[in-house]
């Protein structure tokens, strides 16, 4: 049979038999309809969830705390620091994309600075860490990076910032000797700092609140090793901050430097082994359904994995969307079931004509071809209008949501996602289906032989 | 040539043996009658020489290739290039037009010279030209007499030139005059070309024109003399 005329039988049968194919794909459609709805609707959620409330593709790994409790006081057993054979081991993990240390500055420091601001300068101590600058490159870009180590900042001398080329700024000077002329060291903050300030700091202290995009480019002095709480009699180390930028993978309370700026701090004058070990890493995971196995991987290593909420809204997500497959494949078969029953019905009022056919020269397979196909453009047709429905009920929800129900954080315009493997996969299901369902009849009918069929027998 | 040699046939529904080891020879040619009593087997014969029913013990042998050794598919090519079946009950199909009906084994198989749908069309003008139904070709069957619907399902079975006519009491539904018009375009076509022809029928005056009586009894068949010139 050629591709012309069994597109040619199929297309008249699909016109004669148009009401019962109808009534027959109507019940592939609805379910169709149904199963779009909701993974549209799982995969939007889910979305938001893990994209911005629960951030799943980024978690925080830190050494397992063994410590003892001595009343007050906590004393750590052994080193609570990651090594570089551990990054590396974290790194070859299967699923994750990348690995960024952060270390903790290991040395008191005071920050002098904020005239601009608060028309007053505040002395503060000040708490920092170091973090990989290509940790936050997508958000802060170049800015934030490790200027010691920049040879175009070669050392001018200078006793003070107007001695020094524009962008750059006068480190190191004291009464005694000239410091030199260095770009000042980038900083970023979290956003939670600002937030903060404006809910609470600024109401307290009767200070202006401030937009954080014009906190950009604010300087700060920052005397490392020095202490406002006690002398430390340690030597200690002027440098010029400004901030570059806010993230959320700077340290809630406190400034982040670029790592390498705070591994030297640490090494000239943090304790005995401070710049050897990172207090933590940030582990950026290829997709959120590799997060439980990179976790396990990486408790493996006897490290711990601190996001335990996103976890718990990732494994929810996942058994969520098990119970959802399971109704809708176990809907699907009964929408099977109907078409299997309509073709059944299709097949037996037209075992006649199927034997008439068979008797002209028709094979089997020619029959089955036509019958196949026939249920194939049934399921896809069904498949199409079930997702067209799946579509317009989504938009009309998401209508209803934003024109009714209250604002919420992190709300998105659409919570449906419909992404091409879903309208795919959606026809082929129904596609398959609906041949699934036709297929019993179908061999029934081509079993017996032309006589057989012709005869009503 | 169709060579009959053994032939059983038992119906699943009871165990009476329908054919019971029947066997005979026709040649390319002849106009063979096969008379009896109803029920006696003639239909189901013709069923299994016209190859729509496998379910037999014996042989048929068409043109020297026993019809057992074919598949599905070679099967279905004998059904559709060899051999041309008219039912009792005409079979045709009442949602395609005469023309349709006629031309309806061209759409299975590489349908070759009737391969276009006009090329399809053209060969059924001509067959319903042939048995004297020129312009029904548009028609539902429905809007037919008997006489002419009995003539679109001959029409049908010529279609692809058969070389074997299979008629299941061709005029038994028909009038007289009807009746004898089947049969003198059944003697036009013989004598067109080598056409075999083997007919079911109670009617004295098919068997009259045929060149060969074959009487079925007791699942045997039975060559009798007086059907010979
Ligand atoms: N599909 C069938 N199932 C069971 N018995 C059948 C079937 N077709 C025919 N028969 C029986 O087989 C016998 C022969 O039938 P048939 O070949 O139609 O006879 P004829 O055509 O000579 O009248 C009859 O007794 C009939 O009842
Ligand atoms: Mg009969």
């Amino acid at each position: 049979m050629t591709g012309g005329n069994l597109a040619r039988a199929v297309g008249g049968d699909l016109r004669r038999h148009w009401r019962h194919l109808v009534a027959g794909g109507a019940g592939i459609a609805l379910t169709i309809a149904a199963l779009a709805f909701f993974v549209a609707l799982w995969l939007g959620v889910r979305g938001v969830l893990l994209g911005e409330v629960f951030p799943l593709h980024r978690v925080e790994v830190h050494r397992r705390a063994a410590e003892l409790n001595l009343l007050a006081v906590k004393l750590a057993l052994g080193s609570d620091t990651i090594g570089d054979e551990e990054l590396a081991a974290i790194g070859g993990i299967e699923g994750v994309a990348a690995v960024y240390p952060k270390m903790r500055l290991l040395a008191p420091a005071v920050a002098t600075g904020g005239e601009a601001l608060l028309g007053t300068a505040m002395q503060t101590e000040l708490v920092a860490d170091g973090i990989d600058p290509s940790l936050v490159a997508d958000r802060v870009g170049g800015a934030f990076h490790d200027p010691t180590v920049d040879p175009r900042n070669a050392s001018v001398p200078c006793t003070g910032d107007g001695g020094c080329p524009s962008g750059t700024a006068c480190v190191g000077a004291t009464s005694f000797r000239s410091g030199s002329c260095r770009e000042p060291i980038p900083v970023i903050v979290s956003e939670h700092m600002v937030e903060l300030y404006n809910g609470a700091f600024s109401r307290a202290y009767r200070l202006p609140k401030i937009n954080p995009e014009a906190l950009i480019g604010l300087g700060l002095d920052v005397d490392f090793g020095a202490s406002s709480l006690r002398p430390t009699g340690r030597r200690t180390v002027r440098e010029r901050l400004v901030l570059v930028g806010f993230s959320d993978a700077a340290m809630p309370l406190g400034v982040t430097l670029p790592l390498g700026f705070v591994k030297r701090l640490n090494r000239q004058l943090g304790p005995a082994g401070a710049a050897d070990g990172y207090h933590s890493a940030v582990v950026e995971i290829r997709s959120a359904d590799a997060a439980p196995g990179v976790t396990a991987a990486i408790e493996a290593l006897g490290l711990e994995v601190r996001d335990r909420g996103a976890r718990r809204i990732a494994t929810a997500l996942a058994v969520v969307l098990a119970i959802a497959t399971a109704v809708g494949a176990a809907v699907l078969a009964v929408a099977s079931l109907h078409v299997m029953h309509v073709f059944a019905l299709l097949a037996m009022f037209r075992r006649r004509e199927i034997g008439v056919l068979r008797a002209v020269g028709a094979s089997r397979r020619d029959i089955r071809s036509i019958f196949v196909i026939e249920a194939a453009v049934v399921g896809l047709a069904a498949g199409a209008a079930g997702l067209v429905c799946a579509v317009a009920i989504a938009e009309v929800a998401d209508r209803l949501r934003l024109d009714r129900l209250p604002d919420f954080p992190f709300a998105p315009e659409s919570l449906f996602v419909f992404p091409a493997w879903l309208l795919a996969g959606a026809l082929g299901v129904a596609a398959l289906a609906s041949v699934l369902g036709a297929l019993g009849p179908v061999l029934r009918a081509t079993a017996a032989d032309p006589a057989e069929l012709v005869s009503g027998g | 040539m169709i060579r009959i040699t053994d032939l059983e046939k038992r119906y699943p529904a009871d165990d009476r043996r329908v054919l019971a080891g029947a066997r005979v020879v026709i040649g390319a040619g002849e106009i063979a009658s096969l008379v009896g009593r109803s029920g006696c087997g003639k239909t189901t014969l013709l069923n299994i020489v016209g190859g729509l029913d496998t379910k037999y013990s014996g042989n048929v042998e068409i043109d020297g290739r026993d019809l057992r050794e074919l598949d599905d598919v070679e099967l279905a090519h004998y059904r559709r290039r060899r051999v041309g079946v008219v039912f009792q009950a005409y079979h045709l199909l009442d949602h395609l037009s005469c023309a349709e009906n006629v031309a309806i084994s061209a759409l299975f198989g590489r349908s070759g010279s009737t391969s276009t749908p006009r090329a399809r069309r053209r060969r059924a003008d001509e067959v319903l030209e042939l048995v004297g139904l020129a312009g029904v070709g548009d028609l539902r069957p429905h809007r037919l007499s008997g006489g002419e619907r009995q003539r679109v399902a001959i029409a049908r079975a010529l279609f692809n030139r058969p070389a074997l006519l299979l008629l299941d009491e061709p005029t038994g539904n028909l009038d007289a005059t009807t009746g004898g018009e089947i049969l003198e375009l059944l003697g036009a076509l013989h004598g067109a070309g080598g056409l075999t022809v083997l007919a079911a029928t109670h009617d004295p005056t098919i068997v009259a024109a045929g060149s060969r009586r074959l009487v079925m009894t007791d699942g045997l068949i039975v060559d009798d003399p007086r059907g010979r010139p």
